[in-house]
């Protein structure tokens, strides 16, 4: 079992990955039992990926007054 | 031939007419060389298989036949429209097949717009060799992306656009705005540096920009031709979207960024896949991976059949029916040896037994009379020595067949031993594999496992075994299908 995938498209990718190497069926039963449970977890994951929506769609960014330019910009919703 | 050698025609020549309109249309290209006209277009007609145009050039008391040949329209100059006032570079010459004098257009621009849109070429063609438009330069965007930069007026309408896709394909993508004027003197300048403060813009970690505005006319988008906001897009860290204007407006930006898009709604869209359609992948992924795995265990299943068969048995058969018949073989040529020295001591027997009575034959009487009773006892000598020599080999046989014998009861004890560990290694596996994946065991009231849909009848009672425990159920209804 590799590690969490950081995004839902490495996700996606190796959860075809697995779903190739299974159809194929080129690996031993272990493997294959190994390699369903990853797929599945995958699979999982990027279902919550996806159905898992933010309430905010759009953030206004404010520059901080001109000539001040070392300031922090302030983040304002 | 020079202007200086050009002189009066000699009037008593006779002229061919095309010899005439030939060095009337080098007179006058030698004596009017491309000059700035100023007109209205009218009767503008597109030559489809062709690209170029032709029109009338008029203002209130004159008009000329007019041609644009399609290579000479500068790429992101205005398509010339009727009725528009232009202003436009021509060479006067005269068309031959059909007797008239007519401008051939070399550059139009409309009035007033000339210097713009000569700096626009200019810059063009400058940066093009700098390699700044080069399509190896263009970066992918992200498949999937989560947070996206958009650089735009907060009031108009392509930001609305915009939002309006990204809600509809793809919810839960974050937007972050940095508001920007998009027109007029400073929006070229406040473009550039705003793409270098968004791109930058701590704790964003944006997956890409797009900048954009909705249509307008030339001079409206030419802040997208800013050669500062140019050189921003093409060092920008991050993949850039250009979106704007119609879909005939192509500024500078567009050339420059990793992808143009027509229109802020044709950005949106190119730059976020549909969830539908994404959700429906990774459920059919997910579909092939548990299918897949089903069929994998119907096939593990069908080899373990096999191997019953096959390789627990039929092989090592072959391997004891080698060792037997090496065995024979070794028998066989044990009793010929046997055989044929047991034949070497008769036929020494029977010598003496020759020569003996051939000593009493001729007449060697008092011999005669000791030597009586000898061939009895020769017979005798004779019959016990095949008789040994039948015991020693019957003696070296009873030795080989226990061996023999306890070869071969060893061989198939391991052989049955072997095949069934195998049954029970396979069969255990595949039934806890099977369990975990949600199959059951399925028996009947006296305990009996139930293979086939068609052993059962409604209303019988059946126990189902589970990882973990069992249940009692009965059954409803039955439908068979061909296997």
């Amino acid at each position: 079992m590799s590690e969490a995938p950081a995004t839902f498209e490495e996700a996606l990718e190796r959860l075809e990955e697995i779903v190739q190497k299974l159809e194929e069926g080129e690996i031993g039963l272990e493997e294959s039992l190994a390699a369903y449970r990853e797929g599945m977890l995958l699979h999982r994951f990027c279902q919550e990926r996806l159905r898992h929506v933010e309430e905010e769609l759009l953030t206004v960014l404010r520059e901080a007054p001109a000539g001040e330019d070392a300031a922090a910009p302030a983040l304002q919703p | 031939m020079s202007p200086t050698q050009r002189s009066r025609p000699d009037p008593d020549r006779v002229w061919p007419l095309h010899e005439l309109a030939r060095e009337f249309s080098a007179r006058l290209e030698e004596d009017w060389p491309p000059l700035w006209v100023q007109g209205e277009i009218s009767g503008l007609k597109l030559h489809a298989a062709s690209g170029h145009r032709y029109f009338t050039l008029k203002d209130e008391r004159s008009q000329f036949p007019a041609v644009l040949w399609r290579s000479r329209l500068a790429p992101g100059a205005p398509e010339p429209r009727d009725g528009q006032r232009v202003e436009a570079l021509v060479q006067l010459v005269f068309y031959g097949p059909q007797g008239r004098l007519q401008l051939d257009v070399q550059r139009l621009r409309g009035t007033g717009q000339g210097e713009l849109l000569q700096a626009f070429l200019e810059l063009k063609e400058r940066l093009a060799r700098e390699g700044l438009f080069d399509p190896a330069r263009k970066r992918p965007l992200p498949a999937y992306p989560r947070h996206i930069g958009l650089l735009t007026s907060e009031s108009g309408a392509a930001l609305q656009d915009m939002l309006k896709v990204f809600r509809r394909r793809w919810p839960g993508l974050r937007c972050s705005l940095l508001p920007v004027p998009v027109q007029g003197p400073q929006a070229g300048p406040a473009l550039a540096r705003g793409l270098q403060r968004l791109a930058a813009w701590p704790g964003l970690e944006l997956d890409l920009i797009i900048l954009g505005r909705g249509g307008g006319s030339f001079e409206d988008l030419y802040c997208f031709n800013d050669e500062a906001l140019l050189r921003a897009i093409a060092t920008c860290p991050l993949p850039v979207v250009s979106a704007v204007g119609h879909e005939i407006d192509t500024p500078l930006s567009d050339l420059a960024a990793d992808l143009r898009a027509p229109t802020p709604t044709a950005a949106a869209e190119l730059c976020v896949p549909d969830l539908i359609q994404v959700l429906e992948r990774v459920e059919r992924d997910g579909r092939r991976l548990t299918q897949s795995l089903r069929l994998r265990l119907e096939r593990e299943n069908r080899r373990l059949r096999a191997a019953r068969t096959h390789r627990a048995l039929a092989e090592p058969l072959r391997r004891f029916h080698e060792t037997r018949q090496a065995l024979d073989e070794q028998g066989q040529s044990l009793r010929a040896a046997l055989s044929g020295r047991l034949g070497r001591s008769e036929e020494g027997l029977r010598a003496a037994q020759r020569r003996l009575r051939g000593a009493l034959e001729r007449g060697q009487s008092g011999a005669a009379t000791r030597l009586q009773g000898w061939p009895r006892r020769l017979a005798t000598l004779a019959a016990r020595l095949g008789r040994e020599a039948r015991e020693r080999e019957e003696r070296q046989a009873a030795r080989l067949d226990p061996l023999l014998r306890r070869r071969l009861e060893d061989l198939s004890r391991r052989l049955a031993e072997a095949g069934r560990g195998l049954e029970r290694l396979e069969a255990g596996r595949l039934a806890a594999l099977a369990l975990r994946l949600g199959f059951a065991r399925v028996r009947d009231e006296d305990g009996r496992p139930v293979e086939r849909a068609g052993a059962l009848q409604p209303g019988q009672r059946i126990e189902l075994g589970f990882q973990d425990g069992r249940a009692r159920a009965r059954v409803d209804e039955i439908s068979k299908e061909d296997a």
